[in-house]
């Protein structure tokens, strides 16, 4: 059992922000993000029986999860209440020095961003997942999946290229 | 990392190279004690009695309520007292004298099936993805036929069909 949990600890270090990021893309709001995400590991943990999860399994339970907090009512409420502070101050990507630029433009308009496109752009680019994958974990055909990455891309283009002229 | 399609490699490749914002070490050290609650948790075993208890009471009630519906007609069955035919008591008495259920039929029900597009495996091969939505049922009966448990279970089938692409 120790062995496992160390397991899962440098699991944690690598997948953590990855998963946080589509998180917090399900959820806007940080403090629903972090909680759906601890109730999707915890799930995970029970149903591997302590194994470290395939990736794929954490995003669907991520989402679902998700799906589950937004149809309650009163955490809706406080939800939109913390949303606009939130999606103001809390960086989706890493904003170190150099990148600093980069990451605050691809922060808005990730943000600004269609949701059906940009959850298929965070498994696909940040998550790791391949579309077949992709198109599993939100159950939608991989054709489908494909053609919202494709769009997603699209719209970031023009975003930036608007953002930067 | 796989043989993806790339639709922009350019704006993939910038994109890629931007990492999701680091964790903060309040959030992983959170993560780590709730799995590590759980571990523990999991690693205790309930007491037996305990876990035979709360398996025991539904279907002992559950059989409980069928057995007095078959065995017991309204117009032969003596009425009864109140306090006699309460749950708890049909309860207690299933407790004291176990009933030996077997299974005696299975059935499987197809609701439904849903052609989901195609898919391909990492060797280009085309399939096509079709759901099928089932319905399990399971009829358990105890010796004389008085007892009979049936309950259904709603399941999922996925399967990948070859398909030529022209």
């Amino acid at each position: 059992m120790e062995t496992k949990v160390r397991d899962w600890q440098s699991w944690l270090r690598e997948h953590t922000p990855r998963l946080l990021l589509f998180a917090r893309a399900q959820t806007r709001c940080e403090a629903d993000a972090e909680d759906v995400l601890q109730d999707a590991l915890v799930e995970c943990w029970r149903r591997s029986k302590g194994a470290t999860p395939e990736l794929p399994l954490v995003y669907a339970t991520l989402r679902r999860r998700a799906i589950d907090l937004a149809r309650s009512t009163d955490r809706r409420v406080a939800r939109e209440e913390t949303v606009v502070a939130d999606i103001e101050t809390v960086c989706w990507f890493d904003a170190a020095l150099t990148k600093a630029e980069a990451a605050s433009i691809l922060d808005r308009a990730m943000k600004k961003m269609p949701e059906k496109f940009r959850e298929v752009m965070l498994l696909k680019i940040w998550g790791g997942l391949t579309f077949a994958q992709v198109a599993e974990t939100l159950d939608i055909p991989m054709n489908t999946a494909a053609s919202r990455y494709r769009y997603g891309l699209e719209f970031l283009r023009k975003d930036t290229e608007l953002s930067q002229s | 990392m796989n043989k993806e399609p790339e639709f922009d490699p350019e704006l993939e490749r910038d994109l890629r190279a931007l990492k999701p914002a680091a964790a903060d070490s309040r959030l992983l050290e959170r993560l780590e004690e709730v799995l590590s609650k759980t571990a523990a948790a999991e690693s205790t075993p309930a007491p037996p009695t305990e876990a035979w208890r709360q398996w025991l009471a539904p279907v002992a009630g559950a059989a409980a309520m069928i057995a007095a519906l078959l065995v017991l007609p309204p117009e032969r069955a003596p009425e009864p007292t109140p306090s006699a035919f309460t749950p708890a008591a049909l309860v207690e008495a299933l407790e004291e004298e176990p009933v030996d259920l077997k299974p005696v039929q299975v059935q499987n029900h197809v609701l439904g099936a849903l052609e989901e597009g195609i898919v391909s495996t990492p060797n280009d091969q085309p399939f096509h993805k079709v759901r099928l939505r089932l319905l399990d049922s399971f009829t358990w009966e105890d010796d004389s036929g008085a007892t009979r448990i049936k309950y259904t279970v709603p399941r999922e089938e996925h399967f990948l069909i070859p398909a030529t692409i022209y």
